[in-house]
């Protein structure tokens, strides 16, 4: 079976994972906003005696490259020089598209253009000469349209002709005092014979002209480099990037009209949507009606299920004690189906919390929320690029740090890296729900809504701080597409929901189990001692800590919950559950509503404190990874701890003060 | 009126952001430098190209380029001259 | 305004934004009474996101009607998005309220004769009726194949 190797490349929102589903058959997140795929994604196919290997790399506009998520896909295309790259393009905005086509042409790729979104271009009256298309580029040209599966085998058969074809260097004229420059750089750099192997010449020294970074550094290790750097001395990089930019637009204006009748001037339903979703005024709020829409479906359609969940486990956990008696038995029954029930009981909730972020970002309107948001977040020393991952936080805070790599600037990347675990995580939302069920009835989704609107306050707060006295310069400029809108279809979102939910029991899942095994331990030695008890090992770390945080209205069996919260944030409710819940007739809920350490203002308190503390271990391990720094990771634990203690601090005592119990 | 950041020192135009909303106009000039200067090339943003601004809020603004939208700074607005 | 259509438009804003601009005020008024102790006062419950809702949708009717009486005639997309945003939001109450029927159920808490009824008439719900009219009467602007769909 013959092997081959394709890239996916392409520029944002354009459908590239979607064709990359289609070909693999694989699920993956589709969003509308650029870098939410920031890892390479791979996949495998069998296809007529082929064994094809797709690869989808994150979207970019060109290969100059900025962010992280840029370079890896240029860097791909360079190094790694796939058998054959799809380049996807949207069917309705060819001239910005076709750009990166010509730099991909340039690299001597084979490639094979998807067309994709022509449903969208034929709606709008764009009429498209898809052969003409292909015979001005010298490429293969199919029609996609992703969504509905439109076009994948015609794309896949072509694949498979171009891999057998003989690579070809497409040439851009770049006019001719350009194109004199470019020769005489590629006869210096042709006298490095590994250099010239790697990477083709004529593109290389058109990027040295440009004064194109990353080109410089690829051969500022060749032995060609003192000639290199001496021809750039007196040479304008930015005049001569900008013209070939320039000549590149220049030659796609030339045959596009030949290839595309587009009608222009008429008033789209995304510029309806836009003209009030981003008006100055009423921009903000209706973003809060929608957040708070998505988080009161989120609480009350999921209640019901988490009843019927609660009583499963429930009935299970008792059946099981009664079954199986001694130690393995209270192990199973109050260790592993006690601690699993306790966290499954709050799948509900985070599927549809899930689900809701997958129909926001999938409509595209999470965008034009990073819009609307812009202006606040300036003013707290951000900008409207760091709103989505920390968006994205709201599901968890492992993908939103890593979603931060689409932040061209340091300064900006850092400062949300390190704000977004204040944004509540799903892991969060049981504790929530639980507590504020417990003890603010019908007014629990507002409260959890008060919660998520502190831990952004909070977030806000920092990142002004690590603005004034970390990272200190003015926020970046910065671009953003904002695609069109689109109909998310309720097989999609739940899709995406599901894929999403399913990552979080998976990821998870064994940590809970061991957690709660870990937990049962504790709590049930010494042997002889009751189950959770002040004498039980838990009992022993929970009271040796209490003093610290009896100011904020904890008992040693709160603080025991929020030390394996450390761990899953899932853990707290496992803990809670084996510390108070003795009696196995009555729910937790119950049993914390007639415990006399919780009253409302305490339970409160827990949650504020659950909400800013310490991150999961995962989402520390991640911030170690893209900041590439133990120090920041430790700051980030010390500084959520601090944060937290005072925070819970001031709302119980001040509680307190003020007469409320 | 603004006058050039870079070497000819003559009179330029007006800056995109106080172009009237919703109307094409026609941009004379690029003035940031570095890597913006790059991404707006990339997008196809230069002289002679048409552009509209669709909103404004706080130090952002929306505007449409060919055939795309875009949410970008006002600082890198204020660098994107158009005709007076 | 020289168009007929576009004045109708103008009305409708005008009106439908007036009503929901009223009510979601007596909502409001509702809750600060209640705030302060009182027992609520006017017919519809005391609810302050509910109140802030209506007046936000009632402000982008209203601001659909001043641009159209200014005579710009993009001010007609304040009027669709206000429509679309209503019926979305009133269909969003409207399985709030399934939700906690559901839920009710499930705790075994009531009986067809315990069930409070007027928890379903929230203003949400009940003033949809003037945006479903404009729905109707426009339908053919709410088309759903004027998007594409959202991809996998």
């Amino acid at each position: 079976m013959e092997k081959i190797t394709v890239a996916l490349a392409g520029n944002p929102n354009v459908g590239k994972t979607s064709v990359f589903n289609r070909l693999v058959g694989s699920r993956q997140r589709v969003g509308n906003w650029p870098g939410v795929t920031v890892e390479k994604l791979s996949g495998k196919k069998k296809y007529e005696g082929y064994e094809i290997e797709f690869v989808d790399l994150p979207g970019t506009y060109g290969l100059a490259a900025y962010s992280k998520d840029e370079i890896v896909a240029r860097d791909y295309l360079i190094n790694e020089k796939p058998d054959v790259v799809v380049h996807v393009i949207d069917a309705t905005n060819l001239k910005r598209n076709l750009y990166l086509t010509t730099q991909i042409l340039e690299l001597g790729s084979k490639v094979v253009i998807a067309l994709n979104m022509s449903d969208m271009a034929e709606t709008r009256g764009d009429k498209i000469d898809v052969s003409r298309l292909s015979e001005f580029l010298g490429v293969p040209v199919v029609k996609t349209v992703a969504s509905e599966d439109k076009g994948t085998q015609k794309l896949l058969e072509t694949i498979t002709e171009v891999s057998k074809t003989k690579q070809h260097i497409h040439e851009i004229s770049y006019g001719s005092r350009i194109e004199r420059k470019i020769l005489s750089l590629e006869k210096v750099l042709g006298e490095d014979a590994e250099l010239s192997k790697k990477i083709p010449l004529r593109w290389l020294s058109a990027r040295l002209l440009e004064g194109d970074k990353n080109a410089i550094e690829n051969v500022a290790s060749s032995p060609a480099w003192p000639e290199v750097k001496k021809f750039l001395k007196g040479i304008d990089s930015e005049k001569y990037e900008a013209q070939m930019v320039d000549k590149r637009y220049s030659a796609i204006s030339l045959f596009l009209p030949q290839v595309c009748t587009i009608c222009a001037g008429k008033t789209t339903v995304s510029d309806m949507i836009d003209r009030v979703v981003t008006n100055k005024y009423l921009g903000i709020p209706i973003f809060l009606i929608i957040i708070w829409a998505a988080f009161e479906l989120t609480f009350t359609l999921s209640t019901p299920f988490m009843e019927i969940v609660g009583t499963f486990f429930s009935d299970l956990s008792v059946f099981v004690l009664d079954a199986i008696p001694g130690l393995f038995g209270s192990l199973l029954g109050n260790g592993i189906i006690g601690g699993l029930g306790f966290v499954l009981v709050f799948v509900p909730p985070i599927f549809i919390m899930f689900l809701m972020l997958s129909v926001l970002e999938d409509s595209g309107y999470l965008s034009r929320a990073a819009f609307v948001m812009d202006r606040l977040m300036y003013k707290l020393g951000l900008q409207g690029k760091s709103f989505v991952p920390m968006l994205m936080g709201i599901g968890c805070n492992v993908p939103a740090i890593m979603a931060t790599r689409t932040i061209d600037d340091e300064k900006d990347r850092f400062i949300t890296i390190l704000v977004t675990p204040f944004i509540s995580c799903g892991a969060r939302l049981p504790v929530f729900i639980l507590l504020a069920g417990a003890f603010f009835g019908h007014e629990a989704g507002t409260v959890i809504f008060s919660l998520y609107v502190l831990g952004i306050v909070v977030a806000i707060l920092s990142a002004l701080l690590l603005r004034k006295f970390v990272f200190k310069g003015e926020a970046a400029p910065f671009i953003m597409e904002l695609p069109i809108y689109r109909r998310p279809t309720f097989k999609t979102s739940f899709l995406h929901a599901w894929n999403l939910g399913f990552t979080y029991i998976k990821k998870a899942g064994p940590i809970i189990v061991i957690g709660a095994i870990i937990i049962w331990f504790l709590a049930s030695f010494p042997e002889g001692v009751t189950y959770g008890g002040a004498d039980s090992y838990v009992g022993v770390i929970g009271q040796t800590l209490e003093p610290i945080f009896a100011p904020l209205g904890f008992d040693w069996k709160m603080v025991v919950a929020l030390i394996f919260g450390f761990v899953a944030k899932e853990l707290v409710i496992s803990a809670l559950g084996v510390l108070y819940s003795n009696d196995e007739t009555k729910g937790l809920s119950l049993s914390l509503q007639e415990d006399a350490a919780f009253t409302p203002l305490s339970s409160l308190s827990l949650m504020v404190f659950t909400l800013l503390y310490v991150p999961c271990i995962a989402t520390l391990s991640v911030i170690k990874k893209e900041t590439g720094s133990w120090k920041w990771m430790a700051f980030s634990a010390t500084y959520s701890i601090g944060i937290a203690w005072i925070a819970a601090f001031l709302i119980y005592q001040g509680g307190l003060i003020l007469g409320f119990s | 009126m603004r006058r050039c950041r870079h070497r000819c020192g003559q009179a330029q135009g007006k800056s995109l952001l106080l172009a009237p909303l919703g109307e094409e106009v026609v941009i004379l000039d690029i003035q940031t430098c570095g890597g913006s200067r790059r991404r707006l090339m990339d997008l196809g943003v230069k002289e002679g190209l048409p552009v509209k601004l669709i909103s404004t809020q706080g130090r952002a603004l929306i505007i449409e380029i060919n055939g795309a939208k875009y949410c970008i700074s006002k600082r890198l607005a204020e660098g994107i001259l158009i005709k007076e | 305004m020289e168009n007929k259509k576009l004045k109708g438009k103008f009305l409708f804003g005008l009106i439908v934004g007036a009503i929901y601009l009223a009510v979601g005020t007596l909502v409001l008024i509702n809750e600060i009474i209640m705030i302060f102790g009182f027992n609520d006062f006017f017919f519809f419950p005391a609810d302050i996101m509910g109140g802030f809702t209506l007046i936000v949708i009632a402000v982008i009717f209203l601001f659909g009607a001043k641009e159209l009486h200014a005579g710009i005639n993009e001010g007609v997309a304040y009027i669709y998005v206000g429509i679309l945003i209503a019926v979305i939001l009133a269909v969003i109450a409207i399985i709030l309220i399934g939700g906690e029927l559901l839920n009710m159920a499930i705790e075994s808490e009531w009986t067809f004769s315990s069930l409070d009824f007027t928890m379903a008439l929230k203003p949400i719900v009940l003033l949809v009726l003037l945006p479903l009219f404009g729905l109707l009467v426009w339908r053919d602007k709410f088309a759903l194949n004027n998007l594409a769909k959202a991809g996998k």
